[in-house]
């Protein structure tokens, strides 16, 4: 069931300047104060793990700090490890946030990202690091993530040594108004609105082109539930269709039945079932909503980018990396599991998607019963990202360190902002843009399900179905992952080479992605041997096909 | 009769015990070496197949196609010749044998638990391997999709890999549908009975229910049907990762009807590996010489050469013998 279709409706009234400036008050006055630090830290040989929430003894004895502490009861724990700044226990966020980061970790390793995510190994969305060196500052637009209570972990990720996690911090994200439906950002052939906010109140939506230019206004009310969910044909007011790349829309929602809803405020869950479809009034009915008629309001923009026209083609990105690379023959049986072995008897990945196969084309130095792409020095790390950032790669695996973060080997580790930058998938920015999605991701190593890496490849971090993104009028896409620790056992490569070689021998014969997944976790083609991780997730279409739109 | 009754009951502890021995078997055990070793000889999970396989199983594909799109009156060009195919794709052998539904998902033959035991010759052992039908076969419109030897989806497509759905779902607003719900689900089980499914037993385990499509015009607020039916029976139910990701349901049986042609759209079976697939009637196709077929190595590749022309020949011109 696909939400309704809506139209713009011309109405007039505050300037975008006039809405701007309103806008900047709200934020204003919704957020609470953010606290920005300078650290420098010299670094201990402690290296943390998940731990019960107790105070810690801070390592970083030579840190600097010229923060503020504001009067809303912070106190500083000097600790080791890691350590969300500045974000106490019970604290209520809103709006968009910044945190500095405390490190205190021994390791040179290099580190490939930091990650957030909940005690499910569920990622916060919104929350992102984007730093470098011993500068991790967590930027937090709580706007995407739905309201509710969060367990918070923050853990930095290192290209082969153990990620060092913070003690979870309890915090409640409360925003009025909400687009935990971020994926909605973008847009193909039509535009999904979505929100959330107060049940039944009345909003307003005035929609501006990229350049700012008004263009028009939707007014209606919120459902029982509090969602705004409909469905923009990309029909102007005058009746042609609109042209522009990018939009902003500035929401006002009427506040005034605030007090009678509880402090959590219940969500539709657009992951599971289809929007609602409604009718929506406009401000030229004498009846429509008229959030600003003297009531208590609230406001909120949001922005929207066109996803470019792409095809999802056969052609797959395939690398793997040493686990260890001083250790040759665990390399060797990586590699043969990759082939299946001896002219791909057993399967694997290569020789099943290759040439010999199923004549899907591979990614340079994949050769079907010979050869899979080693990424082990940082030239074959450039190499792999300038084939995966090229047009017709669209399907991807990769067999090796995994993280939240990233994947590949020391000295040859792709972060989450290398595969970002490269392949122009920008999903948290004021101006979304995926100018490179992949129709299929499949990281074979640790933990990467467990962040939001799947986003850095245009597919959101959340579990959705193949009706989500027909909904924006895209094509569907799907990532697998796991969301902890796996192993590989060199002694057993062909099971795992049998298992790969079934697994992607059912994505071929277009069982979906599910199906895929579990037929594997079952060992079903692997006589039990070697069965995919129980924590595979998948994030994006759980029943993407492969030839599904 | 007491010690026959205890005797009967010995004989099931024992071929439980043989049983458990086998499900917990070890991956460096003898029995499982001896399964790798077949199914490196035997080339049963590489790809590609030889074009003996190929060829076999394609014909079969073909014929069960063309069961198919006669019972159901499709409008492709009947019957389907193998000129008519576009792509094809065969999966080895070891993925499309008949397996148990239940760990470890051993090969379903008359040797049992002992397909892998060394003291019977491994090529007895190979040969009773039940090697079912697994593949895709396209036409320039129809997608046949085949699983443990039955169809499991047949499709009305666009191209390759494209599902055939209206570019424009727009243009079905305001078309008179020629069917309404209840002849929705006549026909969806008219379709399901033509192919042998019995419907009355997968009735018994999921009801059915009929869904109209539905979406909203340009520059209006009222929702209308458009006349594309869905009929479906059951749900597979989808846990995520750690299970606490959200479940979502995809129907399990499903048939597809555009309303103003009353064509078929797509006819969908259970598909999965643990699938109950009791309700189809039509007997699984089976490659029989599986092993025989596997063995025959493809033909030697030649390059064609060019010879010098005789004295008096022009070598651009076909000559008559």
């Amino acid at each position: 069931m696909l939400p309704a279709t809506r139209s713009l409706s011309m109405s007039k009234s505050l300037t975008f300047a006039q809405r701007a400036e309103m806008l900047s008050e709200m934020i204003s006055n919704l957020m609470p104060p953010t606290i920005t630090r300078n650290t420098s830290s010299t670094l201990r040989m402690n290296r943390t793990s998940p731990q019960s929430p107790q105070p810690q003894p801070m390592g970083n004895t030579n840190s600097t700090s010229n923060t503020a502490i504001s009067g809303t009861g912070f106190y500083r724990v000097v600790r080791d490890g890691i350590h969300i700044f500045g974000l106490t226990n019970g604290a209520v966020l809103s709006g968009t946030l910044q945190f500095p980061i405390e490190l205190g970790l021994a390791s040179t390793d290099e580190v490939v990202g930091v990650v957030f995510y909940d005690e499910n190994s569920n990622p916060i969305i919104g929350a992102t690091s984007d730093g470098s060196g011993d500068h991790w500052p967590l930027t937090w637009n709580t706007l995407t993530s739905a309201n509710g209570t969060y367990n918070l972990y923050v853990e930095l990720d290192y290209a082969s040594d153990t990620p060092a996690v913070s003690v979870p911090v309890s915090v409640t994200v409360s925003n009025v108004i909400s687009f935990p439906n971020y994926f909605s950002q973008n847009f193909g052939g039509q535009m999904w609105i979505y929100a959330e906010t107060i049940p039944n109140a009345a909003f307003e939506l005035d929609m501006y082109d990229e350049n700012t230019n008004y263009i028009g206004t939707f007014a209606d009310y919120s459902d029982a539930n509090g969602v705004i969910s409909f469905l923009w044909d990309l029909i102007d007011p005058g009746g042609s269709q609109d042209s522009n790349t990018n939009f902003l829309g500035v929401y006002t929602v009427d506040t005034s039945s605030l007090m009678k809803v509880s402090q959590k405020l219940s969500a539709q869950n657009f992951q599971t079932a289809s929007p609602a479809q409604k009718s929506i009034g406009t401000k030229a009915s004498p009846n429509s909503p008229q959030p600003n008629g003297g009531s208590p309001t609230a406001k909120a923009t949001n922005t929207w980018a066109i996803e470019p026209s792409w095809y999802p083609t056969p052609n797959w990105a395939i690398a793997y990396s040493p686990l260890n690379p001083n250790d040759s023959a665990s390399t060797l049986k990586i590699e043969q599991m990759m082939i299946g072995g001896p002219g791909g008897e057993y399967g694997g990945v290569v020789s099943t998607l290759g040439n010999y196969g199923f004549g899907a084309p591979m990614s340079p130095g994949n050769v079907s019963q010979s050869s899979a792409f080693e990424m082990a020095d940082p030239i074959s790390r450039t190499n792999f990202l300038t084939y995966m950032a090229q047009s017709p790669y669209r399907q991807f695996y990769f067999f090796g360190h995994g993280g939240p973060a990233g994947f590949g080997t020391a000295g040859a580790a792709i972060s989450q902002k290398d595969v970002q930058n490269d392949l122009g998938n920008f999903m948290h920015t004021a101006k979304p843009a995926l100018y490179h999605p992949y129709r299929f991701v499949f990281i074979d190593g640790c933990l990467a399900g467990s962040g939001t890496l799947c986003e850095s490849f245009g597919i959101p971090a959340m579990t959705v179905n193949t009706n989500y993104f027909l909904t924006m009028g895209v094509w569907s896409r799907g990532f697998l992952g796991f969301q902890k620790t796996v192993s590989f056992d060199p002694a057993q490569w062909t099971w795992r080479a049998l298992m790969l070689g079934g697994f992607l021998d059912d994505w071929m014969a277009t069982h979906t992605l599910y199906n895929c997944m579990t037929n594997a976790q079952a060992g079903g083609h692997s006589y039990g041997f070697q069965p995919m991780d129980s924590t595979a997730v998948i994030f994006g279409a759980v029943n993407l096909r492969k030839n599904m739109p | 009769m007491k010690i026959l009754s205890i005797l009967f009951v010995l004989c099931l502890v024992s071929a439980q015990i043989v049983r458990a021995d086998t499900t917990n078997m070890e991956p460096n055990s003898p029995e499982a070496q001896e399964l790798l070793a077949m199914i490196a000889e035997y080339h049963l999970a590489k790809q590609p197949v030889p074009l003996a396989y190929e060829s076999v199983a394609v014909q079969l594909m073909l014929g069960e196609a063309n069961y198919v799109a006669d019972k159901l009156k499709l409008p492709t060009p009947r019957p389907i010749q193998p000129t008519d195919i576009q792509y094809h794709y065969i999966s080895p052998p070891w993925y499309s044998m008949l397996k148990e539904t239940t760990r470890p998902y051993g090969p379903i033959t008359v040797f049992s638990n002992r397909i892998f035991d060394t003291n019977i010759p491994r090529e007895q052992r190979a040969r009773s391997f039940k090697v079912c039908l697994r593949g895709t076969i396209e036409t320039t419109n129809f997608l046949f999709v085949f699983n443990k030897g039955r169809l499991s989806d047949v499709e009305h497509i666009a191209g390759h890999d494209l599902q055939y759905y209206p570019d424009d779902i727009e243009k079905l607003i305001g078309k008179p549908s020629l069917i309404n719900d209840a002849q929705a689900y006549e026909i969806a089980t008219q379709w399901l009975n033509a192919v042998d499914i019995d419907v009355w037993a997968m009735e018994k385990k999921y009801p059915p229910q009929v869904n109209q499509l539905s979406v909203l015009p340009v520059n209006s607020t009222n929702v209308v049907k458009v006349p594309m039916y869905f009929v479906h029976w059951g749900w597979e139910h989808f846990v995520n990762g750690d299970a606490n990701h959200s479940v979502i349901s995809n129907s399990l049986v499903e048939v597809k009807i555009l309303g103003t042609t009353k064509e078929l759209m797509e006819l969908r079976l259970p598909d999965s590996l643990f699938s109950d697939t009791s309700f189809s009637k039509r007997p699984s196709l089976l490659i029989t010489n599986a092993i025989d077929l596997l063995r025959m190595g493809n033909p030697p590749a030649k390059h064609l050469e060019r010879l010098a022309p005789h004295s008096g020949q022009n070598s651009n011109v076909l000559q008559s013998p």
